[in-house]
């Protein structure tokens, strides 16, 4: 049984791919780039990640 | 909330002069009216000004017309909107006369695309619905939203309905959305943003860092009345931690507050429970210890590990998002 640690290890090419999917600017769709879009934080050392479920950006 | 209020939570922020967001949040918060609420809103208007604060609320939408949006727009809120999908998802948002409030929060959503507001939204998925990830996803671009954060179901303040517990469902949901999202990506997905975030972390051989500050989010109540934690907490008492209320902002000031809660049994309890976190879930990486509010809510007190919440939104999350890239 593999730990989750194990499990990233070994998809961490598929894992940075989709990191960049999240990064990849909004007019890269065709969208607008300058959209002010609530700023979604991506900092691990953020304690404040799960705040995000009562509306804090 | 009265205006003295929100007055002297204003001349609180000047005296900390950090930066802080402002979330109006709980019930609706502008079922007080525009008159009332822009007042209440202009109390911050030299610390907004001057950057230090930012506004940000959480509605449904029903209300919001061309002066709301102006308002918004001028006060540069961040504005999200509480909607769970299509009508056949979104039937328990109803209005006080009991009916569906969705077509009236299309409405409000229609004024916000006029008016230029970008807007987030939060979705609550139920245990019905955890099999239409997709319909879901694509009624969400549709919509035109920003940003969108999925909150699955949970037994929370005065939500009694249990949380759905069928892991695989769960995981199905999770990699459904996923899927759908990596095919077109034009939404920010929370979820999907702070998950993968950490995994990557968790990916490199750099030992993880445990944060040595954290947020302790502070509730402020109508009247004044402060909690820590989680804004459920204003309207609990326990046996284990009495009113949750550490201090009223009529009556303390906000440093006194802070140093109150370092010492409140719940503040200490849910440090200790993080630490219980750390030491016995290897998930620990992605979530950073949970939620305090589901964790009381489940468990009685805040001292406690796992809940539906880790489950559902934070290793579920992480296994289906694994899956789905093997």
């Amino acid at each position: 049984m593999q730990t989750l640690k194990e499990k990233t290890r070994k998809l961490k090419t598929r894992i940075k791919r989709a990191v960049r999917l999240v990064e990849k600017p909004m007019s890269e769709d065709g969208k607008d780039g300058t959209v002010d879009c609530p700023p979604q934080k991506t900092n691990s050392l953020n304690w404040n990640k799960g705040w995000g479920k009562y509306g804090k950006t | 909330m009265a205006l003295d209020t929100t007055n002297q939570v204003a001349e609180e922020l000047h005296k900390t002069g950090n930066y802080v967001e402002i979330i109006w949040h709980g019930g609706e918060p502008l079922s007080c009216g525009f008159n009332h609420f822009s007042q209440l809103a202009l109390s911050f208007e030299d610390l907004r000004e001057s950057g230090f604060i930012h506004h940000g609320i959480q509605s449904n939408a029903t209300l919001i017309d061309e002066r709301w949006c102006e308002f918004f727009h001028d006060h540069e809120f961040r504005v999200g909107i509480s909607l769970d999908g299509p009508p056949w998802a979104n039937t328990r948002r109803v209005g006080r006369d009991g009916k569906p409030a969705y077509r009236r929060i299309m409405v409000g959503i229609q004024e916000l695309k006029k008016a230029n507001i970008p807007f987030s939204i939060i979705c609550v998925v139920s245990h019905n619905d955890l099999g239409k990830a997709n319909d879901l996803y694509n009624f969400f671009t549709d919509i035109g939203c920003a940003s969108l954060g999925i909150n699955i179901e949970e037994r929370l303040g005065a939500n009694t309905n249990k949380s759905p517990d069928d892991n695989y469902k769960i995981v199905r949901f999770w990699r459904e959305l996923f899927s759908a999202w990596r095919a077109n990506p034009i939404i920010k997905m929370r979820d999907f943003d702070r998950v993968l975030s950490s995994l990557s972390l968790l990916s490199d051989d750099t030992p993880p860092v445990v944060p040595e500050l954290y947020d302790i989010f502070p509730s402020i109540a109508w009247n004044g009345d402060v909690v820590l934690l989680a804004p459920e907490f204003l309207n609990t008492v326990s046996n284990k931690y009495g009113s949750f209320i550490v201090g009223n902002v009529h009556r303390d000031s906000f440093i006194d507050i802070i140093r109150k809660g370092n010492s409140v049994q719940y503040i200490q309890d849910y440090v200790h429970g993080i630490e219980r976190c750390n030491n016995e879930c290897e998930y620990f990486p992605i979530c950073y210890g949970g939620q305090a509010g589901n964790k009381f809510s489940e468990h009685g007190t805040i001292d406690a590990t796992e809940t539906a919440f880790c489950r559902n939104s934070e290793m579920r999350l992480a296994d289906a998002i694994l899956e789905e890239l093997i």
